[in-house]
Parts: structure tokens; C-alpha cells; sequence
């Protein structure tokens, strides 16, 4: 009998191998414009032949049916729909099975950016991929919940390959270099409508959207932080230096850049193109300048390279806008420009044995050679260099000003020489990313360098410590030119430092995490599995987890209640300062109280598992009356409450004004009464030891008492008898 | 201060010399008045003044022994004294009642020594029963806190032992305000050292 089980199973297992096979074949053969099959056979071969993980729902408000109509086959990739570390799968869309669709795996241990996929979330932005929806997967690779989106397949092939084939002329490449060129304008201003900077664009990011390779979209843009994926060639100077986490969202000039550069890229596939050590490829940009360093004197066409140059420039303001580019791609010419080259020395000032005229390579070499810097700082070498060989006294005075100001901040003594290289460094190249020990991040791209430092499980101490000490702040005040939007990221950084200097729960480093990075799931241990971007799947995610989890633990930790505070905009200060108490039946009633004001805000379902949970952890709150008789019944009554799974009713339960009165009111009683029977008991006490003053001198009148009793006895008696 | 405030303390302070001039002057007098009333008495009623004062010696004894305020042993003494001189007082006044007679009562040997010895039996009442009593109150208050710690053992079962802390609260304070007085006597002398110039 079991013979013939496994024999059956391995005859579906071998039968849904040969399947898979062909799906395989049959999704490539379609990627690569060889797709003799409809679309139609495909899908209806995807059905029948993979279990399929359907998509969960990452927010209650969405409905469920909107959601659950995806499903993703884990068994079939896409790997040229991949989009940097996120992986691309099959992805069929139940209710319409005909669409071609791919959903990308978001990688759990990477904040995305919520903001930006709500917003294209099945909108159809022009020359920009569709997003048909997004949810959770139950996604075996990572054993845990991650983040599914699912994109409409783009219907032709990968520009990249298209560049890379050698089938097509160098003519026929320049034709598609200016379709990319006119498809970007419409692309970037539809994406700026909607006050959203691409920032991922790159050769394998960009489409042809059909099949006769007549028009282009960009990828997708939501899976990392901004920037992340991207090599340095496609970073402007000052993006490139910052860590990858941390290059911040910047504008459309950054997207100008990266087009410029993805084109330069593809035409000189053929191997024109210089490689760098990533660590070169800045610094040569700094040199030589972004357009020397990617195009140069190497592509054959002068008017590409005209175009390229102007969206290459490495000073935002002399780089080409979207209107300079639709004008030039209409014909019209451009005014010819002279861009400003930065001042040279007249003297090199020797750093690490090498001479430099320029202060951002001085500036760059710095931050990468950290003690040496502040030496050349302390001994005056560069306040001299930038006075008589750069000849920019503002910049030597604001240098010798940073230098004695932080001298003076003795407080600080234990950071002194970090802080210091990194306000020069600010003063010296402001639009240059903040540099402080072993961490490069643009102003913009701070949350998200922080949120990649802790969920990778490094050290975020690094990224509080130059918020703290003013770095932030002391950066915009030098990039002044917008005051409005620099007075609105000084509010955010002040609002940082307050998160940063309140430990209780609720505050701290994890505050900030989820305060400036909107699409980083909640990192608690408890949850972490699940993948929780919104504040309204957290009780019903809890109440699932209920039954395997250690229940001991309270169901709000750290993150939960940092989550909590950053997505709720209610004012929570009462209850989370009530969880950060120290006194345990404190801390266990604002944690009730906290599940309580959610359940009545964001979920209308009743919870039993975590009624059941936090029931079992009530016994500190109940502590807080003082009557035993008072505890006994409200522990009775917990039970028959748990069974509702209505948090509200065991709050009222545990937390009644009326008992408290009245346990209040018994309680002094009881003292009252106690330290009545205290005094009265040492006064017994003091009266009725035989050498006190009283028993003697009660005994002594006992005495006298019984004599005069004596005397009138025998008086009487006598008188009688007479 | 005003100078009516002034002149009212100055009336205040002569009533109050006027009064304390009165009484030495009706102190003075007691004795007097005393020696008067004994003397009428003496000269009045002879025979019983001398059983009395044969009879009762061994109160007046007692009363110039018994140092006490209350004069509890005089009491007993005296109580006892007078329960043996009363059968003596009894005849006097019922038959003869002279000199000869009370001189007769108190010359009898018989007679003065059941006065003697019921004021010796007073003398005993008052070293045995007090003792015994103290015993006596001792157990009764035993029994009383007994009672009450029972009481106050409810109360912690009921209330926990938290109820109890008003105790060492009520301690602590009265500690503290001790030490505050002690403090503020302390500062006191201070300020009067120094404003007499001593420590300086």
C-alpha cells in the first residue's frame, strides 16, 4: 500500500517536474521575444501545474478578496525582472488570468518605500511600470512573511539587452538613447506630479513597454531605500560618496543624472567604457568631473555627448532640467554654457603624501583618512592652505571659527576631534554627504541609513551620536538656499534629538527607525516574522501569534510600542511613560490600556488569543488593590472576559474607578484601624507591666479601696450587733 | 508696638502683683486658722481626742512615713487603724464618754492592741494586695493585646502587609520632626552664640 503512495506521488512529483520545466522554457521563450504561445496557454499552464502562495493583505483597511486574488509561484523566477536584491517571481492575478504579471520579493531585512508604492500603487503612471498591488507572502526562501509587489510585466525586453545585442547598429542604438532620453521627460514629470524621485534608474531597470521596442518605461522604485541598488557610476558626486543605505530620496536632478548615465552606460556596451574601483569612480568624478569620467571624448555622436554633458554636470544648478532636455530633443538649440570650474590653489597642500589644489578632493581624501585630517586641521595647515593658496577667506575664517567653537566645548572632549573633521568637512563641501566616523549619509538620507544600520544588527549609536551632537542641524544652516524646507528638516532633526533623549519605551533609537522610515516592518522579536508595515494589523497579527509565542512576555516590547507611537497619531505620552514605569502593575496597565485605545481605533474583530494572553499576564495590574477579597473576584473575573476577546471589558474590569474608591476608602479604614490597635496595644502594654507607674498606682488605690471596704464592713457590723 | 498695647500690659502687670500679694497673706492665716479649729476641738470633745489620739499614733506614722503624693498607705493605715479604734470610740460615746473612761479604753491593753493591730493589718493590706492586683492587671492586659494583635493580623490578611507601613511612616516622622526641633533648637543657639558674640 505504501508502496504504491509513494510510487503515485513520485509519478505527480516527476509529472509536475516536466511542468515546471516547461513553464520555465515557456516564460523565457516569452522574455525574449521568441513567445509563439499565447499568453492565455502560459497562464493556464502556471495554474495547473505549481501550488501558488496567494498574497496576504499588510493593511485590515484593505479587503481581503482585493488582495487574495494574487498568487506567486515560487518555483518559477524571473530573473530579468529582478530589481536589485529583489528577487522576481511568476505571479498570476486570479480574476483576470490573462495578465502577464511578476511580483518582486522584497528582501525582510531592507526598509522599501511605502510612501512611494501607495502612492503608484495601481495608478498608471506614464513610462513608469504598473503596480498592480502589494501584500505579504508566506515565502519559504526566507521562512517568514515578506513583502510581495506585484507588477505588470513590461511587454518587451530589457533595454540593457536590447544595447548589449549585437544584432542592432550603432544608428539604430542612438535612436534608442534619444527614446530613452524623450520617454525619461514624460516619466520623471509624472513621477514629480506626484512628489516621487525615481532613483533606481539603471540599464537593467528600463523597459521597452512593447514589443516593437517604440516606447520606454522605467522599474520599479520601491523594493530598497533610494538609490540602494545603484552602482556609483549611476550617483551623482555627492550621492555616491554616502553609504548605500544612506542616499537619501533627492530630486529630480538626481534622475537626470542617473539617465544620463544609464544612456552613457549602454552606448559604450561595447567596451569603451572605463572600469574604476568603486572607491575610484568618486574620486575621479571629484577630479575630473562626472562627464570626463563617464562619456568623455569616447562616443562617436557630438550631439548625445552634448545633451549627456549638460545632465552631467556635477553642480545641481548648472545641470540640465527636464525643459533643457525637451527642448534640445525638439530640435531647438541650447545656448552654448560655460560651466564653472571649481577654484584651484595656487599651492597644493600636502595630505597623506599626496598634493591636493582642490578643497572637495582635499575634503573627500579627508574623510577617508580621518586622523591625519584632524592633524592638518589642529596644526592650522588648512586654514593657511584655504587663506593664501585658495585664497577664500570666507571659507578660513568659518574654518578657524569651527575650530575654536569645538575647542571651547569641552563637554563634548570625548567626540571633540570627530565632531571637528566633520564640521570642517560640512564647511569645507556643504552639498557633500555628512561625514562622522565610519558613516557617510546625505541630510535627506539619514532614516534610512539608520534603518539598514539596525536591521542589519550593527550599531546605530554612530548615527544617534551626530544627531546629537548638532550635525544635522549644523549642515542645513550651511545649505540655506531653501529656508522653508531647511526650517521643516530642522523640526524633524529637533524632534530626532527629543525621540533620542527619552529612553522609556515608545522613544529611543527604535522611534526614530520607524518615524523616518514609513516602509520598515516592525523589528520586534515577537513579529518580526510577520512583516507588519501598518499599525491596524498589529493586534490581529498579535492575537494570531498568540498561541505560539511565549506568552510570559509581554505582547508590547520596544518596537512595538516605538511602532505604535510613530503610526498612531493620538497622543499615546500617558500610556507609554505608564509601560516605561517601574513599578510592574503600572507597567502592565498601560500596556492594557495602550491594546485597548488600538483595539477601540483600528480593530473592530475580538481578539481571544491575545485577550487570552494579555488576561494571563494581568496579575501586576491586579496588584495595584490592596484588598485580597477585591483581587479575588476581579481574577474570577477575567476568565469569562478572555472568552469575549474584548480588551475594553478587562480594562474595565481591572482598572474600575468605583473599586478603587472603594478599595482606596477600605484600605486607609484598615490602616486606620491598625494603627489605632497598634497604640492602643502599646499603651496595654506600657500599663500593664508591674513596675509601671499606673499598675502601681491602680493596685496601690486597690488597696485603700479594700481597707475603707474592710472598715465600713467591721463599722457596720458592729453597729449592727449593737 | 503701640502705646496703648504698653499701657494695657503695664495694668495688666500690677493687677497681677495686687493678686499675688493676697495670697501669702491667706496662706499665713491657714495655720492659725488650723490651731483655732484644733484647739475649740481639744477644749470641746477632751476623751475623744485622747482615744484618738492614742488609738490612731499609728496612722500618724504612716502619714509621716508615706512619702507618696496620693498617700495610699496612710489610707490603708488609717482605714484599718480607725476600724480597730471604733468599737473603743463606740463605748465612749455610748456610755460615760470622760477622761476616766478614755483613759480606762486606752490604758486597757486588750483594746489598744486590737487598735494597733488592725493598723498593722492595714499596713499589711497595703504589702500584699498591690502586688497581687499588678499581677492580676498584667494578665488582663496580656489577654487584651493578645485580642488586638489578632485583630491587626486580620487586617494584613485582608489588606497585606503594606497596612502595617503607617506604623513605620508615624515612626519615621516623629523622627524626623524630632530631629527638626533638635535642628531648629541647635540653629537657636547658634544665632544666640552668635549674637552674642562667642563664636565669632
Amino acid at each position: 500500500m505504501a508502496d504504491t503512495e509513494n510510487k503515485l506521488d513520485s509519478d505527480l512529483e516527476s509529472g509536475s517536474n516536466l511542468k515546471e520545466n516547461k513553464l520555465t522554457e515557456a516564460s523565457s521563450a516569452r522574455t525574449s521575444e521568441q513567445n509563439s504561445q499565447t499568453s492565455a496557454e502560459i497562464n493556464a499552464d502556471i495554474i495547473t501545474s505549481q501550488k501558488p502562495i496567494p498574497l496576504i493583505k499588510i493593511d485590515a483597511k484593505t479587503p481581503s478578496s482585493a488582495i487574495e486574488r494574487y498568487e506567486v509561484y515560487p518555483s518559477l523566477p524571473l530573473p530579468e525582472y529582478d530589481s536589485g536584491i529583489a528577487k522576481a517571481f511568476t505571479a498570476i492575478d486570479k480574476m483576470q488570468p490573462d495578465l502577464l504579471l511578476f511580483c518582486l520579493i522584497c528582501y525582510p531585512n531592507i526598509p522599501i518605500r511605502l510612501d512611494e508604492l501607495r502612492k503608484l500603487s495601481g495608478k498608471s503612471i506614464g513610462h513608469n511600470i504598473l503596480v498592480e498591488n502589494y501584500g505579504n507572502l508566506d515565502w519559504p526562501l526566507h521562512e517568514q512573511q515578506c513583502l510581495g509587489i506585484i507588477f505588470q510585466r513590461p511587454t518587451g525586453q530589457s533595454i540593457d539587452k536590447y544595447f548589449k545585442s549585437e544584432e542592432f547598429s550603432d544608428q539604430e542604438k542612438l535612436e534608442k538613447a534619444k527614446l530613452i532620453l524623450l520617454s525619461s521627460i514624460s516619466a520623471l514629470r509624472n513621477l514629480n506630479k506626484l512628489g516621487i524621485t525615481h532613483r533606481s534608474i539603471r540599464p537593467s531597470n528600463v523597459f521597452f513597454s512593447d514589443s516593437n521596442g517604440e516606447d520606454i518605461i522605467f522599474g520599479e522604485c520601491v523594493t530598497t531605500p533610494p538609490g540602494f541598488s545603484q552602482s556609483l557610476e549611476l550617483e551623482t558626486i555627492e550621492r555616491g560618496i554616502a553609504d548605500e543605505g544612506s542616499r537619501g530620496n533627492g530630486d529630480v536632478s538626481d534622475d537626470i543624472y542617473a539617465v544620463a548615465a544609464t544612456i552613457s552606460i549602454l552606448l559604450q556596451n561595447t567596451g569603451s567604457f572605463p572600469t574604476f574601483a568603486s572607491e575610484q569612480i568618486s574620486f575621479n568624478k571629484i577630479i575630473k568631473g562626472s562627464f570626463n569620467i563617464l562619456v568623455g571624448e569616447r562616443l562617436k555622436s557630438q550631439k548625445i555627448s552634448k545633451v549627456l554633458e549638460g545632465m552631467l554636470q556635477d553642480k545641481i544648478e548648472e545641470r540640465w532640467n527636464l525643459n533643457d532636455i525637451e527642448l534640445w530633443l525638439g530640435g531647438e538649440t541650447i545656448a552654448p554654457r560655460v560651466y564653472e570650474k571649481e577654484t584651484r590653489a595656487s599651492q597644493g597642500l600636502t595630505f597623506d603624501g599626496i598634493e591636493y589644489f582642490t578643497k572637495s578632493t582635499l575634503a573627500y581624501s579627508m574623510s577617508q583618512n580621518r586622523s591625519k585630517a584632524v592633524e592638518i586641521i589642529k596644526s592650522g595647515a588648512l586654514t593657511k592652505w584655504s587663506e593664501k593658496s585658495l585664497k577664500d577667506k570666507v571659507l578660513a575664517s568659518k574654518i578657524s571659527q569651527v575650530t575654536d567653537d569645538t575647542t571651547v566645548q569641552k563637554d563634548r572632549a570625548k567626540y571633540a576631534d570627530e565632531l571637528l573633521l566633520s564640521k570642517i568637512l560640512i564647511v569645507m563641501c556643504p552639498t557633500y554627504p555628512i561625514s562622522y566616523k565610519n558613516i557617510l549619509y546625505t541630510s535627506d538620507g539619514f532614516g534610512s541609513g539608520l534603518a539598514i544600520e539596525l536591521l542589519r544588527g550593527g550599531d546605530a549609536k554612530t548615527y544617534t551620536e551626530s544627531v546629537s551632537l548638532g550635525l544635522l542641524n549644523f549642515s542645513f544652516q550651511l545649505n540655506s538656499n531653501d529656508k522653508i524646507k531647511n526650517e521643516d528638516r530642522i523640526e524633524i532633526t529637533n524632534q530626532i534629538n527629543r525621540y533620542l533623549q527619552k529612553a522609556g519605551p515608545g522613544f529611543g533609537v527604535e522611534r526614530c527607525l520607524y518615524e523616518l522610515n514609513p516602509g520598515c516592518p516592525c523589528q520586534s522579536p515577537i513579529i518580526i516574522k510577520e512583516n507588519i508595515f501598518f499599525s491596524s494589523m498589529l493586534l490581529p497579527t498579535l492575537d494570531k501569534i498568540a498561541g505560539t509565542t511565549n506568552t510570559q512576555k509581554s505582547p508590547i516590547d520596544r518596537h512595538i510600542a516605538a511602532f505604535i507611537a510613530s503610526k498612531i497619531n493620538d497622543d499615546l505620552e500617558q500610556y507609554l511613560s505608564e509601560i516605561g514605569d517601574f513599578d510592574k502593575s503600572i507597567q502592565t496597565l498601560g500596556m492594557l490600556k495602550l491594546l485597548v485605545h488600538i483595539q477601540k481605533n483600528l480593530s473592530s474583530t475580538d481578539l481571544l488569543g491575545l485577550a487570552k494572553w494579555v488576561g494571563g499576564l494581568m496579575a501586576p495590574a491586579i496588584r495595584i488593590y490592596n484588598s485580597r477579597k477585591l483581587r479575588k473576584d476581579i481574577e474570577s473575573g477575567i476568565p469569562q472576559i478572555i472568552r469575549n476577546g474584548n480588551l475594553g471589558e478587562l480594562l474595565k474590569l481591572i482598572d474600575d474607578p468605583s473599586h478603587k474608591e472603594e478599595d482606596q476608602l477600605g484600605y486607609q479604614t484598615a490602616m486606620n484601624e491598625f494603627k489605632e490597635a497598634e497604640e492602643t496595644i502599646l499603651k496595654t502594654e506600657t500599663n500593664s507591666d508591674p513596675e509601671s507607674e499606673v499598675a502601681v498606682k491602680t493596685s496601690r488605690q486597690a488597696a485603700s479601696v479594700l481597707s475603707i471596704l474592710i472598715m465600713i464592713f467591721i463599722s457596720s457590723l458592729i453597729l449592727l450587733a449593737n | 508696638m503701640t502705646e496703648e498695647q504698653n499701657n494695657k500690659e503695664e495694668i495688666g502687670s500690677k493687677v497681677e502683683n495686687v493678686a499675688d500679694g493676697d495670697e501669702p497673706k491667706k496662706k499665713a492665716l491657714q495655720p492659725l486658722l488650723w490651731v483655732i479649729f484644733i484647739a475649740i476641738i481639744i477644749l470641746t470633745f477632751p476623751e475623744t481626742v485622747i482615744l484618738l489620739f492614742v488609738g490612731m499614733l499609728p496612722t500618724f506614722v504612716a502619714f509621716i512615713i508615706d512619702r507618696s503624693p496620693q498617700k495610699y498607705l496612710t489610707c490603708c493605715v488609717c482605714a484599718m487603724n480607725i476600724t480597730g479604734v471604733f468599737p473603743g470610740i463606740y463605748e465612749l460615746w455610748t456610755t460615760q464618754n470622760n477622761i476616766s473612761l478614755a483613759l480606762k479604753i486606752v490604758t486597757n491593753i486588750f483594746d489598744l492592741s486590737l487598735m494597733y493591730l488592725s493598723a498593722a493589718i492595714g499596713w499589711f493590706i497595703y504589702s500584699v494586695v498591690p502586688p497581687m492586683i499588678r499581677v492580676f492587671i498584667k494578665v488582663i492586659g496580656q489577654q487584651r493585646i493578645n485580642l488586638l494583635r489578632g485583630q491587626q493580623q486580620n487586617l494584613v490578611q485582608e489588606w497585606g502587609k503594606n497596612v502595617a507601613n503607617i506604623i513605620s511612616e508615624t515612626k519615621t516622622e516623629k523622627n524626623s520632626s524630632s530631629h527638626e526641633i533638635n535642628g531648629e533648637i541647635k540653629k537657636d543657639s547658634t544665632i544666640t552664640e552668635s549674637s552674642t558674640g562667642v563664636v565669632e
